[in-house]
């Protein structure tokens, strides 16, 4: 059992798709599903998909106090380049890029946004800082 | 790329019995349990799934749109996860079937909410099983 797909909901699919293209765009990830009431983003369709919806019900998108998507990196100079890029969209600050507890083999460094929906995300490597590629 | 997703509760021991039960029906066990968020999965190097009781210490809600999908190797799994989680207090939001075509990208697919309201999908991608 694994994560298929993630969705978190957006009042607003146009502007929804003009933060996350750009977002994802700075590291390389591209838009896999595009539908009137819902987007995808993604490496292959072997891997999880990150997608924006607009509610099934009809009623305003919400963001959910406690959920949260995190989203993994290969180098910490991706976290700090994806929390850069989503503050310069308009995203909220949540946790500026840094290491949470200790430095070492398993350090966990993150970083952490609200998308334009309010949506929270977060961006991590887990490890030591590496080369950046 | 997705690492984790975490969805908020109220109730971190309801919610750590709900999940244990639904993916526990799936030989699916807990990747770590800690106070504050609890996840489970197969793997660290693959997505895990994860509650957890909001880090502003304000009430857990649910997102309306917010669904997290997770994919399953048979129809059959499917059903058994959609028959559980009602079993287990969740809400139904669309029975387990057939959406759209029957085919090679066949989408099948159930819907449930969890005790606190979260929705979830379980679903498998193709041609029904021999």
């Amino acid at each position: 059992m694994l994560i298929g797909y993630t969705l978190v909901g957006t009042n607003d699919m146009q502007r929804a798709l003009a933060f996350y293209d750009a977002l994802f765009g700075a590291v390389g990830v591209g838009r896999m599903i595009e539908l009137p009431t819902l987007a995808g983003w993604g490496v292959s369709w072997e891997k999880p998909i990150f997608g924006v919806a607009v509610p099934a019900d009809g009623q305003a998108a919400s963001a959910g106090n406690g959920s949260m998507v995190a989203l993994g990196q290969r180098t910490r100079a991706k976290v700090r380049l994806l929390h850069a890029r989503a503050l310069e969209m308009g995203g909220t600050d949540q946790g500026a890029p840094g290491v949470r507890g200790q430095e070492g083999s398993n350090a966990f460094y993150a970083a952490y946004v609200r998308d334009l929906d309010g949506n929270k995300l977060c961006f991590y490597c887990v490890g030591p800082d590496g080369e950046d590629d | 790329m997705i690492g984790y997703s975490l969805l908020g509760t109220n109730d971190i021991d309801r919610a750590r019995a709900f999940y244990d039960a639904l993916f526990g029906s799936i030989g699916v066990g807990k990747l770590w349990d800690s106070p504050r968020s609890v996840a489970w999965g197969v793997a660290f190097d693959k997505p895990a799934f994860g509650i957890c009781v909001p880090h502003d210490e304000q009430p857990a809600t649910i997102g309306n749109g917010s669904m997290l999908a997770l994919v399953q190797p048979s129809r059959a799994q499917v059903d058994t996860l959609y028959a559980r989680a009602i079993e287990l207090g969740g809400q139904d939001e669309g029975p387990a079937g057939l959406r759209g075509e029957e085919g090679e990208m066949a989408f099948y697919g159930g819907y449930v909410r969890d005790l606190d309201g979260n929705k979830l999908c379980f679903f498998r991608m193709g041609p029904a099983e021999a």
